[in-house]
């Protein structure tokens, strides 16, 4: 039961990752870029899950992704069935529970990006994918390296969203807390502590890793 | 040759310039702040566009708002200096310099600059571990290893020494005139300007004032704007001084520059009196500001031979009519 937790949290932190990454680096540049009246209310939502409560996040995204729900009934006409309870489900309720983790170290990152040097680079000819991977990205990398990390780390760490739309379903939804939960709810106090300690060593190897490499960068 | 004829709507005025520049020959811009001449390089080398005109570089058509054109930054090769370098903090010297150039021909094209530079010991260096000075000589490579067709310059020499500065425009003057490109410099610092161009344009607000030859310019102003953008303080409606300084004039001019150099102390018949408001003394001249009658505030250098001048008091001035320039 733990192995298939273990295994199902780190796929679910993996691809939660990566497609955070893939919407946030374009949202983030523009959000440090843009001047358009709605950035304080792109802001504000993508910031909402930092306060909310979890259970309420969960609550709403149970009913989006259940059969009544617009992407329930969307995922049901395509697949057959509803997001809710399903792996899908939790990557998607991951990602928005996630998304302010990603997003706001991008962001800050890019704010610190001197825009000449990107200006310098396209009157040097080169275009703007060239510009991203030999000009912006080496100044970003730590608050990539942070948002990786930090997004990674709370889809791991997170319970009250998880629980909600995902329920508790071995080898489809039940994650590493949720596993945790049920441990301790029958008395199983040891594995408990086994689990609880190889998740208190993994986020510690985690953060040592990234201040490390920090370290090693901010040098020279 | 490269010529520029666009209008743009800047935040605070309507910009429209015309400009031609010359293979091999600095064109320098000269204009009080916000008068427009960042926004013309960035105009120029495509970080902005125009609202209309046409853009040429030799034959090839940059800009052209009729025809639809408005090639990317990319494609003008055009090269800019900016004013804090825009160096590439993560990449090495070497890797600074090449990054415009062709790889081909990187490595022959990067220490042919590194050399002409000085820098070549400076190769696998970071920009954090420069001095000003080099910094500004691989900004100024990185630019001109990519051989552009025209080199634009944004207060290159704002952040340098006194030293430095000799130093530089005498390299640059050379390196200009070896590559025959041709060059535009916005520049705030007047002397600077008239040391390293061969021609001037005066912007104000958005508008080309006075265009030309640098010691054309600087001799005769044409209009107030240029006076006061050429740094002439004292500049006055001619009615307010006597009909002596400007009778041999064929035309009664409108204004008079008075360089501050031009008066004197007089005992007897003035041209001109006024009450001194302030004063700063140098080491062989000392600097009053004085209200005249009519006034007008103007500036006065006196050598550190005439007699003390006291604030708050009235003194009678003579005007030496060999320096005066007229604007009609």
């Amino acid at each position: 039961m733990i192995e298939q937790a273990i295994f199902l949290t780190i796929k679910l932190a993996t691809i939660t990752t990566i497609l955070l990454l893939v919407i946030s680096l374009p949202l983030a540049w523009w959000l440090a870029n843009t001047r358009h009246f709605s950035k304080p209310f792109i802001e504000a939502i993508v910031a909402i899950p930092i306060v909310l409560p979890p259970t309420v996040l969960g609550f709403y995204l149970l009913v989006l992704l259940g059969n009544n729900g617009a992407l329930g009934q969307l995922s049901h006409y395509f697949t057959g069935h509803s997001l809710a309870f399903t792996f899908g489900g939790l990557v998607i309720a991951s990602m928005l529970y996630s998304l302010p983790f990603v997003v706001q170290p991008l962001q800050a990152s890019f704010d610190r990006v001197d825009k000449k040097t990107i200006e310098a680079a396209y009157l040097l000819g080169a275009y703007p994918i060239k510009v991203f991977l030999t000009i912006v990205f080496p100044q970003i990398k730590r608050g990539f390296i942070a948002a990786c990390v930090l997004g990674f780390a709370h889809t791991v760490g997170e319970f009250g969203v998880v629980l909600m739309v995902g329920g508790n379903i071995p080898g489809e939804t039940q994650v590493v807390s949720i596993a945790l939960y049920e441990l301790v709810e029958t008395l199983e106090y040891e594995k408990a502590h086994y689990l609880s300690a190889g998740l208190l060593l993994f986020s510690f190897i985690v953060l040592l890793l990234v201040y490390g490499a920090n370290k090693t960068r901010s040098v020279r | 040759m490269f010529s520029t004829e666009i209008t743009y709507k800047h935040a605070d005025f309507e910009m429209d310039v015309g400009i031609t520049l010359e293979p091999g020959k600095i064109h320098a811009l000269i204009g009080e702040s916000g008068s427009g001449k960042s926004t013309l390089l960035r105009l120029l080398s495509g970080l902005l566009t125009p609202t209309e005109g046409l853009i040429n570089s030799g034959d090839r058509i940059l800009f052209d708002s009729v025809k639809g054109i408005n090639l990317v930054p990319q494609k003008r090769n055009v090269g800019l200096v900016f004013q804090d370098y825009a160096l590439f903090d993560h990449m090495t010297i070497f890797q600074n310099i090449a990054y415009g150039v062709s790889v081909s021909n990187q490595h022959y094209v990067v220490q042919d600059w590194l050399e002409k530079m000085g820098l070549s010991n400076k190769a696998d260096l970071y920009p954090e571990q420069l001095s000003g000075g080099e910094k500004q000589r691989v900004a100024l490579a990185r630019v001109l290893a990519a051989s552009p067709d025209i080199l634009l310059m944004d207060e290159p020499f704002s952040a340098l020494n006194t030293q430095l500065r000799l130093q530089l425009r005498r390299d640059l003057r050379q390196l200009i005139r070896d590559s025959g490109v041709p060059v535009l410099i916005a520049i705030h610092d007047l002397e600077e300007a008239q040391m390293l161009a061969d021609q001037v344009t005066i912007l104000s607000k958005g508008k080309v004032v006075q265009t030309g030859e640098v010691q054309n310019v600087f001799a005769a102003p044409n209009s107030v704007a240029s006076a006061h953008a050429l740094g002439w303080h004292n500049v006055l409606k001619c009615e307010m001084l006597p009909f002596r300084l400007y009778e041999r004039q064929m035309k009664k001019p409108a204004y008079m520059v008075i360089p501050a150099t031009a008066f004197t102390l007089s005992e007897g018949i003035a041209d001109l009196k006024a009450t001194v408001l302030d004063s700063v003394s140098l080491q062989f001249t000392t600097y009053y500001d004085v209200r005249t009658e009519s006034g007008d505030i103007l500036q006065l250098e006196l050598s550190k031979d005439s007699p003390r001048l006291i604030i708050a008091e009235q003194y009678h001035f003579k005007v030496n009519e060999s320096q005066l320039m007229f604007i009609n």
